[in-house]
Parts: structure tokens; sequence; C-alpha cells
């Protein structure tokens, strides 16, 4: 389990950009779930902000 | 004190011609799948390893070397399906869970794989996924995943349609009762979130303290023993009331 994946599930009822910055820290740490990121249907309230485009591109994900 | 360098005189050693002429080497030099007729899960592993570091040529590469191996094995791993859904190839992730299911009808993994990938492509706006869900729940009523695919089908049906959101809550408990740990506080808090945005009736009762509210107080006090402090931030984001 990772934490900053599970904080950015917290965080997204509070503060998206939080959200998105615990989506990064998740991405650093490697985690595998993190492979679907442009599936999750818990994100689509992040999808059309910049900060998660951002972290899309730079996994190389659709 | 190092060893001399070898001298240049020394001859020179001719290059492998490839063609075995003892029993012996025929063995040595045997195909790898024959060689190791298991490697291919360390190619699957190879591959899910890359996934995770989110290099999608090398894990290609990866697949494809443990599919020359063993082509049924692989397709029919979840790590395969996994890559092939991150990488857009849905359709054929969901061609190979499937054909999995067919393969092994009493494994519930093969369902919650089929129902994974269901609930990532929101196939029926996810009620395929909770069918997946409960078929599992029949084989093995003790799986935890289970419970958890039940809760991410519940919260996005909720989050969608205002219904079934206050059931996902239970799941996630079910799913940590089973794992013997609290492992999804941030789906918890979510499914928290949703459960008391949509519940004015909880608003109005704001001053006193229900029993929703209790329990994340609670779950707030274990999350700072394991995690870091999530809880505070569901407790904030429901708090808005």
């Amino acid at each position: 389990m990772s934490r900053p994946f599970q904080l950015a599930l917290a965080h997204l009822g509070a503060n998206e950009m939080e959200a998105i910055a615990d989506l990064s820290r998740a991405c650093d740490e490697g985690d595998p779930k993190m492979a679907w990121l442009h599936l999750w249907p818990f994100f689509d309230p992040l999808r059309e902000l910049a900060g998660f485009k951002t972290l899309l591109a730079r996994l190389r994900l659709p | 004190m190092s060893r001399p360098m070898p001298l240049p005189t020394q001859p020179e050693l001719k290059p492998n011609s490839g063609k075995p002429s003892t029993g012996r080497n025929r063995r040595r030099t045997g195909s790898p799948a024959r060689k190791r007729p298991r490697a291919w899960r360390a190619h699957v592993v190879l591959g899910a390893v890359h996934c995770s570091r989110f290099q999608w040529d090398e894990a290609r590469t990866a697949f494809d070397a443990a599919l020359d191996k063993a082509a049924l094995e692989t397709s029919e791993h979840f790590f395969y399906a996994a890559f092939l859904a991150a990488t857009s190839s849905m359709a054929e992730a969901e061609r190979v869970t499937r054909s999995r299911v067919k393969r092994y009808p009493g494994n519930p993994f093969a369902k919650l794989a089929k129902g994974t990938l269901s609930y990532l492509t929101r196939r029926s706006e996810f009620m395929a996924a909770e069918e997946c869900a409960f078929a599992a729940l029949r084989d093995d009523e003790e799986l935890w995943l289970s419970y958890l695919l039940l809760a991410c089908v519940r919260y996005s049906v909720g989050r969608v349609r205002g219904m079934l959101s206050s059931l996902a809550e239970p799941n996630i408990k079910d799913a940590h009762r089973l794992l013997r740990m609290e492992a999804f506080p941030g789906a918890a808090i979510l499914c928290f979130c949703l459960v008391m945005d949509e519940t004015t009736e909880y608003k109005e009762r704001h001053a006193r303290k229900t029993e929703m509210h209790q329990r994340i107080e609670s779950l707030e006090l274990q999350s700072r023993e394991s995690y870091v402090a999530p809880f505070s931030i569901g407790a904030s984001a429901s708090g808005r009331e």
C-alpha cells in the first residue's frame, strides 16, 4: 500500500492541488497503481486540471 | 599485490561456432524456453517492475519475452492484463481476463481481475464490475479484494448517480476487517465524505456526535499512528457544514 496514494484519495474532497501533489509523490515512489492513473474513476474530478495532465505526460500515459 | 596482466602473446580463444559437439554442450545451449521452462514468470515480474517505473517500452519487451516462452500462461496473468490496460490496449486486456474466467470458472481472482478492468472502463456504468465482485464473493465470501472492489464501485456509482454510496463505507470496513488492518484509510475518507455531502440530515445533526462522526474520530486517531494524519483532512472536507 502506498501512503501518498491514500492521501491523494483523502485530499480529493478538500484540496485538489494537494491531491495532485500526493499523486506525484506516489509516482516518485513507483506505486504500481499509478500505472492506471489515466483510468481510475476516483480521479475523474482532476482530469481537466493542468497539474494532472502534466503528471499523465510525465508518466507517458494517454 | 595485484596479479600481473596476461601477456599479449597468449593464444587467442576462437569464437564459439554455435555448433555444440557434445551432448553436454547441446543441453547447455538449448533454447531458453526448454532450458528454463518457468522463466516466463521472471519476465512477467520484470514487466511489472518496468510498469511500476513507467518504462513502457521495456515492459513490453519483458512481456513479449514471457509470451514467447509461455503464451497462454502469460496472457492470462493479471500483470499482463494490467500492462495492457495501462498502455490503452483495454479491449485486449478485457479479452484475456474474460478468457481466464472461462478457463477457471471457480477462481474468484479471475473474476476480480475481470471486475477490476470493468470498473476501470466503467462498463455498464460500473454494474459489470459489481457483478464480478458478487460472483467472486460467491466463490469466497472472505476475500477482502471483493469488498474493496465493491466499495470502489459503490463510491463511483454514488458520485455519478447519487446512489449506493452509503454502501461503500461498510464495504471498506469489511475489507479492513478481513485484512485485519486499516490499509485503505484514504478510500475510507473518500466514502465518508461522499455520504456526508449527500446526507443533509447529517449536517443538521452535526452538533450532536452521530455514530459516523465518532467513527471518523476513531479512525483519525488510528491513522495518526500509522499514516500521515489523513483523516483530519477528510473530516475537514466533510466539515464544510
